[in-house]
């Protein structure tokens, strides 16, 4: 489903932030990216949902070729594509529905729609209730949840985060590792970037670790 | 496609936060599409009173004395043979006394019964000819030399002079509607800059859910068209009552025809949206 093949990335003439990475994700898979900071874990996931492209090497996603992937055309894949931060990246000027109906919103979805779509996604995350407030109205695992909600409405090919529990407590973590592990067997395919190695062992997911720029050979 | 509903609630975040800034840019492309409709409304009514003023045009020739029925045939005959002149009436020393009482009342003028001193004259009809150089001069001078002439007013100098007065106050004013006009585009461009700063955070997220360029810029290039079109609903308000009020306190003006409105409405409409697209290229940068 996802296949990095030989993929580099460089930033200027400096060392490589990715060398030469490979790997394969099938559907369905829940995989964590582990790795010390500036190992290259938010670069990798960067060229995953298309916000750069690789310097070699190429990424196929599904039946797209994200290297090769024209400017015009990045907007319509990214729709294949959710992505959750540790900073939430909600709009402040929108309620938690109004964030999660803005990736149907772009599709161009009927209201009625788009209303039905974002209360379940929302009923999903559980913050149905929180659906009118505004992202400072919200604590920090619940703006989290919205975000997941946000990038889980359009059901998209790979479910991308990046430190999601960055700005968490332990609680609202361990709760929205749940979470994500919940969509992921409802058939997500997902992929999370942490060094929160703590968290994750309990998974027993399988893991890609990154050091500097380097994938260690998998040892599941 | 998405609804006009959703664009203008996008719209209305965009200003939200900075109402009084966007008041202050409506305040300003009012005053700026203000000033080329002042000078479309003027240069309207004295092209309109240029044109009355000269098919009206006559030229008067005054007389040394009062003619004999025979005299007046033949000098009708022979002013009517000159080139330029569509129509000879000739005035008595009475007529013109009549003339002057209708004018201004009998009572300014009591007493001139008795001695008039009113000179007789002919008043010729012109035609538009004698706007070309030098033929009123040509034609005065050819009438000025019968000896039952006395002078000749002939106002088709002044009214020459006036008409480019007013066509060097049309260039002019036409320069610098331009120029204003160009500042009312910074202005859009400038306010629509501001918003697209202000919301630099939300574009990035809409970028990530798969916004296109178009999806974004849409409600900026709206805003922009908005405060164009806004402000020149406003300016023309202005604009009709400035019309009205002059015209009912100083001389009667005529205002804009409602398609000239239109025109005037949609050009503020397209300033604007092209304001905030050329705003749009230069800093959404995606
Ligand atoms: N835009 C950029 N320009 C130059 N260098 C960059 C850029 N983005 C990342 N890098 C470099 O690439 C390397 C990998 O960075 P990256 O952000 O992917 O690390 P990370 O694993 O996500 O770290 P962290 O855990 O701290 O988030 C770092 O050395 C970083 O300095
Ligand atoms: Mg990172």
């Amino acid at each position: 489903m996802l296949n990095v093949e030989g993929v580099s990335k460089y930033y200027g003439q400096r060392q490589a932030a990715l060398s030469n990475i490979s790997f394969r994700i099938d559907k369905g898979e829940m995989v964590f990216l582990t790795g010390a900071s500036g190992a290259g874990k938010s670069t990798l996931l960067r060229l995953l949902y298309l916000e750069e492209k690789p310097s070699a090497g190429r990424i196929l996603l599904d039946r797209f070729d994200l290297s090769r992937i024209s400017k015009r055309k990045i907007p319509f894949l990214r729709r294949h594509v959710g992505v959750i931060f540790q900073d939430f990246r909600l709009i402040p000027e929108r309620t938690a529905a109004e964030n999660v109906a803005l990736t149907l919103e772009v599709l161009g979805k009927s209201g009625r729609e788009i209303r039905r779509k974002t209360d379940e996604a929302l009923n999903l995350v559980g913050l149905l209730g929180k659906r009118n407030n505004y992202p400072y109205q919200l604590s920090g695992g619940e703006a989290q949840r919205v975000s997941v909600a946000r990038a889980v409405v359009n059901e998209p090919l790979v479910l991308l985060a990046d430190e999601p529990t960055g700005n968490l407590d332990e609680q609202n973590s361990r709760e929205l590792l749940e979470l994500l592990s919940e969509i992921n067997m409802r058939g997500a395919t997902t992929i999370i970037a942490t060094h929160q190695v703590q968290l994750t062992a309990k998974y027993a997911k399988r893991t890609l670790n990154l050091v500097s720029g380097i994938l260690e050979k998998e040892t599941r | 496609m998405r609804s006009f509903g959703r664009i203008f609630v996008e719209i209305w975040r965009s200003v939200r936060f900075e109402l009084l800034s966007t008041l202050g840019s409506l305040l300003t492309i009012f005053l700026a599409t203000l000033l080329p409709g002042l000078f479309w409304i003027a240069s309207k009514n004295l092209t309109q009173t240029e044109a009355e003023l000269k098919s009206g045009l006559t030229m008067d020739v005054f007389l040394r004395e009062e003619l004999t029925v025979e005299q007046i045939t033949r000098l009708t005959k022979e002013f009517m043979g000159l080139g330029g002149v569509t129509g000879v009436t000739y005035v008595s020393k009475e007529d013109a006394l009549n003339r002057m009482m209708q004018k201004f009342g009998p009572k300014m003028l009591a007493g001139l019964e008795d001695e008039n001193p009113l000179p007789a004259s002919f008043i010729l009809s012109v035609d538009k000819s004698v706007f070309t150089q030098g033929v009123a001069e040509a034609l005065s001078k050819k009438i000025s030399r019968y000896p039952e002439v006395d002078d000749i007013v002939f106002a088709g100098d002044i009214l020459n002079r006036l008409g480019n007065i007013l066509r060097t106050t049309e260039i002019l004013g036409f320069a610098l509607s331009v120029m204003v006009a160009f500042a009312a585009l910074f202005i859009i461009a400038n306010t629509v800059r501001v918003a697209i700063s202000d919301r630099r955070k939300t574009v990035e997220i809409m970028q990530l859910v798969g916004a296109t360029r178009g999806y974004i810029l849409t409600p900026f290039v709206m805003l922009g068209g908005m405060l164009g079109f806004s402000g020149a609903i406003l300016s023309a308000l202005a604009l009709n009552w400035i019309t009205g009020y002059v015209s009912n306190h100083l001389i009667k003006l005529v205002f804009l025809e409602s398609h000239e409105i239109f025109t005037f409405i949609m050009s503020g409409l397209c300033l604007g949206m092209v304001g905030a697209f050329i705003a749009t290229r230069k800093y959404l940068k995606i």
